[in-house]
């Protein structure tokens, strides 16, 4: 394999890692204030990617547009997600929470099914296959617009934690609850804000991802499959870690497709996150819960 | 009659007593007769009641899961074809109900399900639409438990090669695929020897795909034909982009490329964006897909010049009918999916239809003796085949045979091999 189709995968993996890694910092920021790993936040990114499919569909509404439309969407979804099931397991096993995610999660894959069929779904616009060279490189222009939304996306999202009073208080209930409460914090209220808010941010991600990629009903397994490899990888409840960890599995999936001709190559990822979790198991910056 | 006198005077009392026998008789007999009319009428009742009852056959297929859409096209192709069926008088006389059961695409669902339905349903034949790895499970399971496993979609070889004995593959396999792609490959490269054509093979890494494309390669090398590339990626890959670039390394007059829809959809957009365009010639159901055109840009498929190895195609004349019925009920174009299903369904009909003429009570004997003693012809069918006859060494549909569609304007797509059934002309190489 030459060096430019090395350099090739590199870049097509960085730009997929940059959606990768906002879909990770969203569901790391749930488990840092609610201590809740959500099995199902694919499928939570899946119901928005339905939801641009259906505007794209029915109104002819550009996917980064949608975004606009089916956050509010997503976070009346989070909200009803919130006080049905994850309200009833805050501060339970970690058992009990992947059983509800879990049941969560094939209830929004049948529902899709029901809803949609298994048909295979996507998006056109005037973008569809759209690509420039730099230095012999493709890149693909849904791909990187993609990649600029998410990272302003990840830019803002971390303002927001370090600089506004609401961040001060979220950052209070991560690092202990307890004392969050002393300190007059209504812990429950900013938890439920930031399941909906992160909830409601999928839309970013969805919007990006039905750019250029397609959509089944289970497409949210593979979504929440690579999150939660991705915020272990980076350490659960750190962002900084999900963020790069984002951006590292999305280059290794690209690399490994390219550089292995095997059936195997799928299992190179697995076993670079294994790795990766022996050296640092807590995480990349050695700052999340233990894995 | 003075006996007769004195005897009914003197005895007056065994008179009557006789008379009382006689009554008696006369009850008894006509208890027997209500008795002998009431179990002739329960006996006519159960036939009758026999010859109304349907004939439940187990169909299992993917309704759910990564597979989904091979599920739910055979389930659409189930419906139009049992209610065909049905309407033409059933199996019989007695109705077909298909009872479909959802194996997920998982191979390990396949098997217990099949351990279900013969072990609990004593189902006396089962009906797979399913991907290779679930009837690979199933098939095994139906020879250890002696029950026939009619295969309409998997067309791995592997399975066949095992030599079952209860297992009847409708369906053809990737040898038959590797042989009709390089037999039109053969005819695509017109006046230049194929030998010298750029020849690359891209294909998804389940046994699927690279079942077919391993035998192509063999295929290709024993008759002196070498591949510039063979590329493998798999289909839950996310980025197709360094995979294509890969091959446009290799710099290929002719792409043969095996995928589902969702994997093709994704590298023809890769195609595009690196402006790779030589030709293609899929194999299986993605690159064959009706609903390619709503996925991907038209133009794409038109400067690919888009050609695919397929085992049904809705424009052959011996499909029409089942083509009408799909757009009338469905709207749409029946898929390879539900056309290789359909066709499978019809021989199932045949053999139960055989199995009854030997024998009222349907078993699993009874059953593979029928499969085995088939031979329709192949215009009898809605696919390619030349016939449908089972080979007794392993199961193997003798007569199956694929077909080449090629896409025209990148909107609708035209069988163009063999020339037996052929409504257009093949897509020459350059």
């Amino acid at each position: 394999m030459s060096f430019a189709t090395l350099l090739q995968a590199v870049v097509s993996g960085l730009l997929l890692g940059g959606i990768y890694a906002l879909v990770a910092m969203s569901l790391a920021l749930v488990f840092g204030v609610m201590r809740v790993l959500n099995f199902a936040h694919g499928d939570l990114l899946m119901a928005g990617m339905y939801g641009i499919v259906v505007l794209n569909q029915a109104f002819g509404i550009n996917p980064y547009a949608a975004i606009v439309l089916v956050a509010p969407v997503l976070a009346l979804i989070g909200i009803a997600v919130y006080f049905v099931l994850i309200r009833r397991v805050l501060g339970a096993g970690p058992l009990m929470q992947a059983q509800v995610t879990l049941g969560l999660s094939f209830a929004i894959q049948s529902t899709a099914l029901l809803v949609f069929g298994a048909d295979l779904l996507n998006v056109r616009t005037s973008l569809d296959g759209a690509a420039f060279r730099v230095a012999g490189v493709v890149i693909g222009t849904p791909e990187l617009i993609g990649f600029l939304i998410s990272i302003v996306v990840c830019a803002a999202l971390t303002w927001f934690i370090l600089s506004t009073e609401f961040g001060r208080r979220l950052r209070a209930v991560a690092q202990d609850p307890t004392m969050a409460i002393l300190c007059g914090i209504p812990v429950r209220s900013v938890q439920m804000m930031v399941f909906v808010g992160c909830t409601a941010l999928l839309a970013v991600p969805a919007g990006c991802l039905m750019a250029f990629s397609q959509l089944t009903p289970t497409a949210g397994i593979q979504y929440s499959l690579l999150s939660l490899m991705v915020v272990v990888l980076g350490g659960l409840g750190d962002l900084r870690g999900a963020f790069v960890g984002g951006l590292l599995i999305g280059i290794v999936e690209a690399v490994t497709s390219a550089l292995f001709n095997n059936p195997a190559a799928p299992g190179i990822i697995y076993l670079v996150f294994g790795l990766a979790l022996l050296a640092r198991p807590r995480g990349l910056f050695g700052r999340g819960s233990e894995a | 009659m003075p006996p007769l006198g004195l005897s009914q005077g003197a005895s007056p009392v065994n008179t009557d007593t006789n008379a009382k026998q006689n009554q008696g008789k006369t009850m008894r007999l006509r208890h027997c007769l209500y008795a002998g009319l009431a179990l002739a009428a329960s006996t006519l009742l159960v036939h009758e009641t026999q010859a109304q009852e349907a004939i439940r056959v187990p169909m299992m297929t993917p309704l759910t899961g990564s597979i989904a859409v091979l599920g739910q096209d055979s389930k659409k192709a189930a419906e139009v074809a049992q209610e065909t069926i049905n309407a033409a008088g059933g199996i019989g006389g007695r109705p077909l109900q298909l009872e479909i059961v959802d194996t997920q695409g998982r191979p390990e669902i396949a098997r217990r399900e099949m351990e279900r339905l013969t072990r609990e349903g004593r189902a006396p034949v089962v009906l797979a639409c399913d991907i290779s790895a679930g009837t690979s499970g199933a098939a095994q399971y139906a020879e250890s438990a002696q029950v026939p496993l009619l295969n309409g979609s998997a067309v791995s070889a592997d399975i066949l090669a095992r030599g079952y004995k209860w297992y009847f593959s409708h369906q053809m396999s990737s040898d038959d695929e590797a042989a009709t792609a390089f037999a039109y490959m053969k005819t695509a490269t017109g006046t230049k020897p194929l030998a010298d054509r750029r020849i690359a093979l891209l294909y998804e890494d389940s046994p699927r795909g690279a079942g077919t494309g391993e035998r192509l390669r063999k295929l290709m090398d024993a008759n002196g034909v070498k591949v510039v590339s063979e590329t493998t990626y798999n289909r839950a890959d996310r980025n197709l982009l360094p995979v294509m670039r890969k091959v446009q390394d290799s710099t290929p007059e002719l792409v043969v490329w095996i995928g589902y829809t969702e994997d093709v959809v994704a590298g023809m957009k890769a195609a595009r964006q690196l402006d790779f365009k030589p030709y293609v010639l899929g194999i299986g159901g993605g690159m064959g897909d009706p609903r390619l055109p709503e996925l991907v840009d038209p133009a794409i498929i038109e400067q690919l010049h888009v050609a695919n190895v397929d085992y049904f195609n809705p424009d052959i004349k011996r499909a029409a009918a089942f083509r009408e019925a799909y757009l009338k009920k469905f709207g749409a174009e029946p898929s390879s999916y539900a056309g290789t299903c359909y066709a499978a369904i019809f021989t199932l009909k045949a053999a139960l239809e055989s199995a009854l003429k030997a024998s009222p009570d349907l078993t699993t004997t009874s059953m593979r003796d029928a499969f085995r003693k088939l031979d329709i012809p192949g215009d009898q069918t809605v696919t390619s085949f030349r016939s449908i006859r089972f080979d007794p060494a392993n199961g193997r549909n003798l007569g199956a045979e694929d077909l080449v569609a090629a896409w025209v304007d990148g909107k609708r797509k035209v069988t163009v091999f063999p020339p037996s059934i052929a409504v257009g002309k093949p897509v020459m190489l350059p």
